[in-house]
């Protein structure tokens, strides 16, 4: 009688087993975080609040990963890494739609001086954090991608504008704090490809040599732009239905995802140059594919919340919360008077709309994807870094109300 | 259909106001985007509506997506419309047979959402069109 | 052929970037990753691989389609072309480059969209099948299942018997052995691919009376099967005396309850998704793939065919709750494309070239025979069952293509009888009429569809 069983379940279904079991769960909250319910869950201030920062997703992650019930353990997580991959190709993907020629045009100086004073000082910060760690710790590969993981939690904020209040519309203050956050994202993900590079050559590090990594990541682009057009080109021979849409975008995705997991490269990076490809190329084809890769934002948010939960296991928990409690001063103290001085007098416009010190508090859940693929890819501190920006994304949540209200009050600069 | 009847109740001639015949209909159509739309306008004229109003519109799922960003919010910098279009238009029943049928003959990803509805008064324009000629 | 040639044109370019990661990146032992998470290296790059598979299957898809055949061979012959077959036959050394671009590992790790694939194969069966359709058909689709079921079974059964002193591994078992393997292979050699048959009709859009027949003989011919093969190896554990704990009274019993338990849980899955899709209106494809792997888990813990689970959820839903379903299915004709692709791609690797280089002309022969007696049985079957002239001339070549099922039934039957020298050979020999009959089987089907004027895409 198994005879029939097999057929149609195949000789190795019990090995998958447990990442069905693991994908089901991701796979189920990712589609709560879709529908219409969500959506108006979320438009409430406060839920908008704290549903946005993830923490649901974040502990339901630990609660099912190793550190956890252990329905995902090392081995579930190691068998679902393709999809992990993809997930953060995804999200590359949707990072590199935003960079529209007219789009760039449109970005304010004030946006563009901002980013600049936000990187020196996150690199500034790296830099010092990196030079303090080598001295405690020796020899390790890993230190370069743990320190940009890290790193990550200083950059940009969160792009959420609804939980201080703000109505649909088109406020400065608004399109400046959304604006700032997108290219920050972008330059997140570039900082940490600039960080790959040159990692080798610091570490000394014979396996990867730094003429490897940059043949890789010149591919890796490559790989992206071709097929970014490819894909373009095939949607406009076929038509462009929905079933072929799908096949185009996965095909794509998936490669993307296996080229950069072979290659030892961000998908991050990989996703965004190929998404920014998509963008620039006209045509209602290329329109329909932007269309379904925004779209699945909310579950990807909630995909990488999760994994950050599961992957929260064997950090050093004393280090995360220090790392955590300087991400935490740096937003409240440093970032707001960085901000400040980059905007001059329109800061005082926009903090009458939005708080300045309350945009600043909050992390970039960006962060959270970015040092996911670097746990996946380089693991060892990483691990400790993530649990940083975890922590440091709920003390944002748990400040913020009190935050606003002391900027209500406080006299104007 | 009849000749249309002068609006002696409610109008002065300057602006015509008058009860709807009963084939009157109110036609809402939305294109989802700009390849969508042409050939939209192309049936419209073709079937005899030649006066409408086209307004620039965004889906609610689209409004959505930019109100709560999560991981890109450059978009906030983009124009609001989307490429979709609502069409409005007061025209008659047998024009909106005509439309359904032409409608049926596009590209099932490019046909537009739409409805009608039958129409109590019409204010400030008259004849309505498609009454004129008759 | 601007079309063929924009086609021909990505695919290369695909390859090309194929081999040119390869040529990057480093040999994959010396990747050691990563800390906690030790990662096994077969998983390192199996997006790639699922991405060439989905796009470089897809296309080849397109390109076959643009000369009148069905995708579905496109996505055979990449796998065949590109699996890790081919070095077999053309020897080490001179294999080319493009062999390792689908390693086994890979596959292996994407056998698990094969779940998925059944379950939506399943489904799309089961909500095809309308009540008013089985009253219509309900006649001619047993007679024709019975009539080529029989037609089939004496006919390949009948020929090896007779030819069994010149066919290895025939010529060197016993009498007994010799006339149950008989009629073993030719149980084997009835059933065909619900898969291909449900793939091949969603392509082209078919609908008319061979459509109908088609979907209905091929789920007939299913249980029909499960029914067959078990009473089929209980006989043979107990002629045979094979080691076991099979009777004939247990086997009746499980044929009882895996019937009736997969059609009662697939009756109660239909039931439910209709109630939770009055709630879940949005993002259907989630809740699709879903509900794709529970199919595959509950069928494989509660021991139940997952093929029969889903189309009893399907028809349950599609007859019962036609409006909440009707959405559903819409969104699982969406899904079915890319899933198709890999599926029938990764089958198409899993053809083992070598085995069927070996035994080729045995194979071939009973291949003949076995399409001769499809043609005649399904013929002879339309016939009695009152079908009209055209679907009736053209309905064998529905029941030409095997697949997965085959396969799996042939996998179940040399693993019973392993203590007996000949079950290996006779499994190389089933494998390759199968990979034959998948090979030829699509086409001939779509040439049927074509030929009673039943395509509409």
């Amino acid at each position: 009688m198994s005879a029939l069983l097999v057929a149609a379940s195949g000789p190795s279904f019990t090995d998958h087993w447990r990442v069905i079991i693991a994908v089901a769960i991701v796979v189920g909250v990712a589609t709560l975080s879709l529908t219409h319910t969500s959506s108006r869950i979320r438009r409430h201030r406060a839920l908008a609040l704290f549903l946005g920062s993830g923490w649901i997703a974040i502990a339901l992650g630990v609660a099912i990963g190793p550190s956890g019930l252990r329905l995902i353990d090392a081995r579930t997580l190691m068998d679902a890494r393709p999809l992990a991959m993809l997930a953060l190709t995804w999200i590359g993907l949707i990072v590199g739609l935003q960079l529209r020629r007219a789009v760039i045009a449109a970005i304010p100086s004030a946006v563009w001086r901002t980013i600049a004073f936000d990187v020196l000082a996150t690199m500034a910060i790296a830099t010092v954090g990196w030079l303090a760690l080598r001295a405690w710790i020796d020899d390790a590969r890993w230190l370069p991608f743990a320190v940009t993981a890290a790193a990550g939690g200083f950059l940009g904020w969160s792009p959420e504008t609804r939980s201080f209040g703000l109505r649909s519309g088109n406020g400065s203050a608004r399109t400046f704090v959304q604006a700032t956050a997108g290219l920050a994202g972008v330059a997140l993900i570039l900082a940490v490809a600039f960080a790959d590079l040159l990692a080798p050559t610091i570490e000394g590090d014979g396996l990867r040599s730094q003429g490897f990594v940059a043949a890789g990541t010149a591919l890796g682009l490559l790989a992206a732009l071709g097929t970014a057009l490819g894909a373009r080109v095939l949607l406009v021979r076929v038509q462009r239905h929905q079933p072929e849409t799908l096949v185009v975008l996965l095909g794509v995705i998936a490669l993307l995802s296996g080229v950069a997991d072979r290659l030892d490269l961000s998908p991050l990076l990989i996703g965004a140059a190929c998404g920014a490809t998509i963008a620039n190329c006209h045509g209602p084809s290329m329109r329909d594919l932007e269309t379904t890769i925004a779209r699945a934002e909310p579950a990807l948010a909630t995909v990488v919340f999760v994994m950050t939960g599961v992957l929260l296991h064997g950090t050093h928990v004393g280090i995360a919360l220090v790392v955590a409690a300087a991400i935490v001063a740096h937003r409240l103290l440093v970032k707001p008077a960085l901000v400040r001085a980059a905007l001059g007098p329109a800061a005082a416009e926009i903090d009458r709309e939005i708080p300045l010190r309350g945009v600043t508090l909050r992390e970039a859940p960006l962060a959270l994807a970015v040092a996911c693929s670097i746990v996946l890819e380089h693991g060892g501190g990483s691990t400790t870094s993530l649990a940083a920006l975890a922590i440091a994304a709920a003390a944002g949540v748990i400040l913020l109300p009190a935050t606003v209200r002391a900027a209500h009050t406080e006299p104007a600069p | 259909m009849d000749k249309a009847d002068p609006p002696a109740e409610y109008g002065d001639g300057a602006y015509p106001v008058g009860p709807a015949r009963s084939a009157h209909r109110l036609l809402i159509l939305i294109a989802r985007n700009d390849e969508a739309f042409d050939p939209l306008v192309t049936g419209l004229l073709d079937v005899g509506i030649t006066g409408a109003t086209v307004l620039d519109s965004r889906g609610l799922n689209a409004l959505l997506r930019d109100e709560m960003p999560i991981f890109a919010g450059l978009a906030s910098l983009l124009p609001r419309s989307t490429g979709a279009k609502v069409v409005v238009s007061i025209t008659t029943a047998d024009r909106i047979e005509a439309l359904g049928r032409f409608l049926a003959q596009m590209r099932e990803d490019l046909r537009p959402i739409g409805a009608t509805l039958p129409v109590e008064h019409v204010f400030g324009l008259w004849p309505v069109a498609g009454t004129e000629a008759r | 052929m601007k079309h063929r040639i924009t086609l021909i044109l990505a695919f290369a370019v695909l390859l090309g970037l194929m081999y040119a990661v390869r040529l990057v990146a480093t040999p994959l032992p010396q990747i050691g990753v990563v800390g906690p998470y030790d990662t096994d290296l077969a998983v390192i790059g199996v997006g790639r691989t699922l991405g060439f598979l989905l796009l470089g299957g897809w296309i080849l898809g397109e390109l076959v389609r643009s000369f009148g055949l069905p995708r579905l061979s496109g996505y055979l012959v990449f796998g065949i072309v590109f699996g890790p077959y081919l070095p077999e036959i053309l020897g080490d050394g001179t294999a080319p480059l493009w062999t390792t671009f689908l390693p086994s590992a890979h596959l292996e790790q994407l056998r698990l969209v094969d779940q998925l694939a059944i379950a939506l194969i399943a489904l799309t069966a089961g909500s095809e099948l309308q009540l008013s359709l089985l009253k219509r058909v309900a006649r001619a689709a047993l007679a024709v299942c019975l009539s080529d079921a029989f037609a089939v079974l004496a006919c390949v059964g009948g020929f090896l018997f007779l030819a069994s002193d010149h066919l290895p591994p025939l010529d060197t078992v016993g009498p007994e052995a010799r006339l149950f393997l008989c009629i073993a292979i030719g149980t084997l050699m009835i059933s065909n691919s619900p898969a291909v048959v449900i793939a091949v009709l969603k392509e082209t859009k078919a609908r008319g009376p061979l459509q109908e027949l088609t979907l209905a003989v091929t789920i007939a011919k299913d249980l029909l099967l499960i029914v067959a093969t078990t009473a089929l190896l209980a006989i043979g554990v107990a002629i045979l005396s094979v080691e076991g704990d099979a009777s004939a009274d247990s086997a009746i019993w499980s044929v009882v309850t895996h019937l009736l338990g997969s059609i009662g849980v697939g009756a109660a899955i239909g039931a439910a998704m209709s109630l939770v899709l009055r709630f879940i209106t949005i993002r259907l494809e989630l809740v699709i793939v879903g509900l794709g792997f529970g199919i595959a888990l509950l069928s494989s813990a509660l021991h139940l065919a997952p093929l029969l689970v889903g189309l009893a959820a399907g028809f349950v839903q599609t007859n019962l709750w036609p409006g909440e379903s009707k959405s559903f299915f819409r969104g699982v004709g969406d899904l079915m494309l890319p899933v198709s692709v890999v599926f029938f791609a990764n089958t198409g690797a899993s053809v083992d070239l070598g085995k069927l280089v070996v035994v080729w002309t045995t194979a071939l022969m009973i291949a003949g025979v076995r399409l001769a007696a499809v043609y005649g049985g399904a013929s002879l079957g339309a016939r009695l069952g009152g079908v009209e002239p055209q679907p009736r001339r053209w309905a064998w070549t529905a029941f030409v293509p095997q697949a997965g099922v085959s396969l799996a039934l042939a996998r179940e039957f040399e693993s019973t009888f392993r203590s007996f020298g000949w079950a290996a050979q006779a499994y190389v020999v089933l494998v390759a009429v199968i990979a034959i009959n998948e090979i030829i089987g699509p086409p001939l089907f779509r040439l049927g569809l074509a030929r009673c004027r039943e395509i509409r895409a």
